[in-house]
């Protein structure tokens, strides 16, 4: 886990300070078109004979954006959504359960694409694509544990206690699936990253933009004419940050349920 | 005739067997596990009351129907004159002031994220609307009655951090916190560690007194059970076999099961060893209980008529019970 | 240290067993300097509460510690042979052949995808490879018998018997490869009380059928009353006290003994007033000083909140760990 903390750290701390720590612009266009790493350009150009240093660099900012606001988009949704329909149960829960495991179905690039393709490539659009898929997941996780909490001795005696449906979800319920719920989200966060740069490289982002997806989406080209430059950094930055995120999800999930080690 | 403090008429519980959907759709009928099926217990103020089951025998849920955690599929739960499920919702909150439940699992029965006095307080916030500082004070009082002394040193604990036999005392004095009139006891001692019971069981019999308690206390333990009920109902899958005093049952058990208990428990004397006749089989399956007396495929005195009828609950001796056709 | 003479007859000795391991608290003692001997034929009743160390003894007969996180040392002898040094290889061969031990949970021993008869014959046939598979079946339908199970019932999976059953099953299939030693680790905590009495008959009828030399562990005093001919009584990873069974009951010397017998219920006629024991059972990582009694013990005195007591002969046969005994000389 604390590999993984170091690793999003890095990411995240690069991408906040970007704007000091003095790259070149990673918009301009200059003139040395897919040109190898050298001192002026220590990561190279790329076809728009942009700094790859900055690129990389910046890279990670939209793709951060995008994943946090996903993420905190999918729990205002999925979170409620799940304790509530789990607690009150019954009919209700079942429709529910059975929208949501529909839209669980549905292969998230896809639905992500659509939705990209039709309304543009902002970030709330992005990150509005990213959480329709993803809510899912969170109700799912945090229904399954609010049904095995729901039937523990405490909870009848917090209604014994006159508690009503409300405090208890509050005050019983929520503080003993929190655990769950970061698993959750740090496996949403690194996928969002994912998906975004997915996107990106296919082609369907803004390709203005500085975005280790769309550098992704030049590095395919350039790299059949040799440029490994284009691709390789911007890559090595995903799978940095799918990795940060992907063990801490692990480690917390192994430090919470003593049953994993 | 004179109702007693706590009255429970023809209750029962069936709950219904989740079958697949295909299953649903082939067969007809439900099925049901028939948990409860038709009980009737009178417990006066005051009373001790012991329900003595082993597993199956539905002990538990009638615990849970008496305290309203649990619906009933037919049948009245009176207290005080109150029908628990004739009253209104609110007026059920109001209620639960005077009817309490104690926890068997000390550990499940404790909401791990909450302090001590928060858990022992809880009940106070809800039906008791008192001033914070008051509660607070009630709640140090009644930690200090269930023998967690000095209160302040529990109060910010977190269950994890106390013993069984502690966890325990906090069940009670969260249960005791309102001063209820009636409380139901599932199984108080079960998973504290020997040489602690006789604590929590005293502490219990103290509590009871000072607060003129009725209890039900719901045990597999007969030992327990003498030991604490002055009266005392033998159940058996979801119906009374025996009911009578402490006194009666003890000397003068009637039905075959209640004696079939009695010999099987191992008595701590090494004097009394014998060889035991006991009932061969096992419960079975509430979900399709033996024709006539459930008790008759195991019972060592059966009849013909106990495969067909079904013994009703009839008074022997005056205040003793038994639903057994040999006393027919 | 009693003087003990090494009785011929004696089928398991332990001598000076420690088992520690850690845990997330801290190192938990869970052994500490104890010697038992087990006779030929003869059903040792090993009592005590959480965090006694009871079960941790079963385990390490059997060598099922596992180092990490155990760490121990001792001497276990089994009909003369010492065992404790063994490597795995070779304790595979005594385990089950040997000795067989029985646990609490049936439910999580068996394997429910595997029928009950399966259990046996391939059980059988691993340890006895020139047994052939209906020789297995044959032997495992006359064990059945035994354990009061039908043999129609062959075929059938785990899930479709209930909790007595299995314990049945577990029972039988310690016995399965015959074994000279049963250690039954709480064999019917979990299961009903006419059930209970049904399965201690059982042990106690296999045991004379099969001359087994059986080891109770358990926390219920009723249980080592009706089946035990010795008791261990075990409190904080020491033996407090030794006895032949009668004794343990009718003369108990130590106060822990005492105390446990006087605070116990019991359906036996007569009103009893219940002797209540202060405080609860010491924790594992953290025990006492001295004796590890002294902190509920109702004639503490001096000596006993420093000193470790030393099992001391009380009669024949019996010993007992307490400073009170030394004063009495």
């Amino acid at each position: 886990m604390l590999a993984g903390l170091v690793m999003v750290v890095f990411i995240v701390a690069m991408s906040v300070l970007a704007p000091f720590l003095g790259t070149q612009d990673p918009t301009f266009l200059g003139s040395q078109v897919d040109s190898p790493p050298s001192p002026r350009h220590p990561l190279g150009t790329d076809i728009g004979a942009r700094d790859m240093l900055a690129r990389v660099v910046w890279g990670g900012r939209f793709l951060l954006i995008v994943a946090a606001l996903a993420v905190i988009l999918c729990m205002a949704v999925g979170i409620p959504l799940g304790l509530l329909s789990a607690y009150r149960g019954g009919m209700v829960d079942r429709v529910v359960t059975l929208i949501l495991d529909s839209i669980y179905a549905f292969p998230s690039l896809v639905f992500a694409l659509i939705i990209v393709i039709v309304f543009g490539s902002s970030v709330f659009i992005y990150a509005l694509a990213i959480a329709v898929v993803y809510v899912p997941s969170y109700f799912r996780v945090v229904r399954s544990q609010t049904l095995t909490v729901k039937e523990l001795p405490y909870v009848d005696a917090a209604k014994s206690a006159g508690a009503g449906r409300l405090a208890i979800i509050r005050k019983y319920i929520w503080p003993n699936i929190i655990p769950s719920v970061v698993t959750v989200a740090t496996i949403n966060f690194a996928d969002a990253i994912l998906i975004t740069a997915g996107l990106d490289f296919i082609g369907v982002g803004n390709l203005t933009r500085p975005d280790w997806g769309v550098d992704l989406y030049y590095g395919r080209e350039a790299i059949l004419s040799g440029a490994w430059w284009v691709i390789a950094f911007s890559g090595l930055m995903i799978l940095v940050t799918t990795l940060g995120f992907s063990l801490i999800s692990e480690g917390y999930a192994e430090r919470t349920n003593p049953k994993l080690r | 005739m004179k109702l007693g403090f706590v009255e429970v008429k023809n209750l029962k519980k069936y709950f219904p067997v989740q079958k697949s959907f295909i299953a649903q759709l082939l067969s007809k009928s439900a099925e049901y596990v028939k948990a409860v099926d038709g009980v009737d217990l009178t417990l006066e103020r005051g009373d001790i009351y012991g329900l003595v089951g082993e597993s199956g025998s539905g002990k538990t849920t009638i615990g849970r129907l008496t305290v309203a955690l649990a619906q009933p599929t037919e049948g009245l739960v009176l207290v005080d004159g109150v029908g628990l499920f004739s009253i209104k919702k609110d007026q059920l909150r109001k209620f639960r002031k005077r009817v309490q439940l104690i926890y068997q699992d000390p550990m499940s029965s404790l909401n791990p994220k909450m302090t001590v006095g928060d858990a022992v307080t809880e009940p106070l916030r809800y039906l008791d609307r008192a001033p914070r500082d008051e509660m607070k004070q009630t709640v140090d009082a009644m930690l200090e009655k269930v023998g967690l002394s000095p209160p302040e040193t529990f109060y910010d604990r977190y269950p994890q951090e106390l013993s069984g036999g502690q966890r325990q005392r906090v069940v009670i004095a969260r249960a005791l916190v309102v001063k209820p009139d009636y409380v139901v006891a599932d199984e108080p001692v079960a998973m504290v560690d020997v040489s602690v019971r006789a604590q929590i069981m005293d502490m219990l019999l103290q509590m009871q007194k000072e607060l003129n308690l009725t209890v039900l206390l719901i045990t597999h333990d007969l030992a327990v059970a003498k030991y604490m009920c002055n009266r005392i109902s033998v159940m058996y899958l979801g119906k009374i076999a025996e009911t009578g005093s402490n006194e009666q049952i003890f000397s003068n058990a009637l039905h075959p099961y209640t004696k079939a208990l009695m010999a099987a428990v191992p008595v701590p004397n090494p004097r009394a060893r014998t060889e035991k006749k006991v009932p061969a089989g096992e419960i079975p399956s509430a979900l399709n209980p033996p024709a006539g007396c459930r008790f008759h495929p195991r019972c060592p005195y059966v009849l013909d008529r106990c495969r067909v009828d079904v013994p009703e609950l009839i008074e022997r001796e005056p205040g003793h019970y038994a639903a057994c056709h040999l006393y027919d | 240290m009693a003087s003990k003479t090494l009785t011929t007859g004696s089928i398991l000795q332990m001598e000076a067993l420690y088992v520690e391991y850690t845990s997330d608290r801290g190192i938990a003692k869970a052994v500490q300097g104890v010697s038992l001997e087990l006779k030929k034929g003869e059903t040792l009743g090993i009592v005590g509460e959480s965090g006694s160390g009871k079960s941790t003894l079963g385990f390490a007969v059997m060598g099922l510690l596992r180092s990490p996180p155990a760490r121990w040392s001792g001497k276990i002898s089994f009909e003369g042979r010492e065992i404790s040094s063994l490597r795995e290889g070779e304790m595979r061969k005594i385990r089950g052949s040997r000795i067989a031990m029985i646990f609490q949970d049936p439910m999580t021993s068996l394997n429910p995808v595997k029928k009950i008869g399966s259990h046996f014959v391939e059980y059988i046939r691993t340890h006895e490879p020139s047994v052939n598979e209906k020789e297995a079946i044959k032997r495992t339908e006359a064990t059945m018998r035994d354990l009061g199970i039908s043999p129609s019932r062959i075929n059938d999976y785990p899930h479709q018997f209930s909790g007595g059953m299995r314990q049945r099953v577990m029972i039988g299939l310690a016995l399965a490869l015959k074994p000279h030693l049963i250690i039954a680790d709480e064999p019917t905590t979990a299961l009903d009380v006419i059930v209970e009495a049904q399965i201690l008959q059982l042990l106690k009828d296999l045991k004379e059928k099969y001359s087994l030399s059986l080891i109770l562990i358990t926390h219920n005093m009723g249980i080592v009353a009706q089946m035990a001919d010795r008791v261990a009584v075990m409190y904080s990873g020491k033996i407090a006290e030794v006895a032949p069974t009668l004794k343990i009951f009718e003369e108990p010397k130590h106060p822990y003994t005492q105390a446990l017998l006087q605070s116990i219920p019991t359906v036996e006629a007569g009103r009893r007033v219940l002797k209540v024991i202060p405080g609860s059972p010491p924790d594992l990582t953290n025990p006492p000083k001295g004796c590890p009694f002294h902190p509920r013990c109702p004639y503490v005195f001096a000596m006993c909140y420093d000193e470790e007591p030393k099992l001391l002969s009380t009669g024949e046969e019996a010993m007992a760990a307490c400073h009170l005994l030394n004063r009495k000389r």
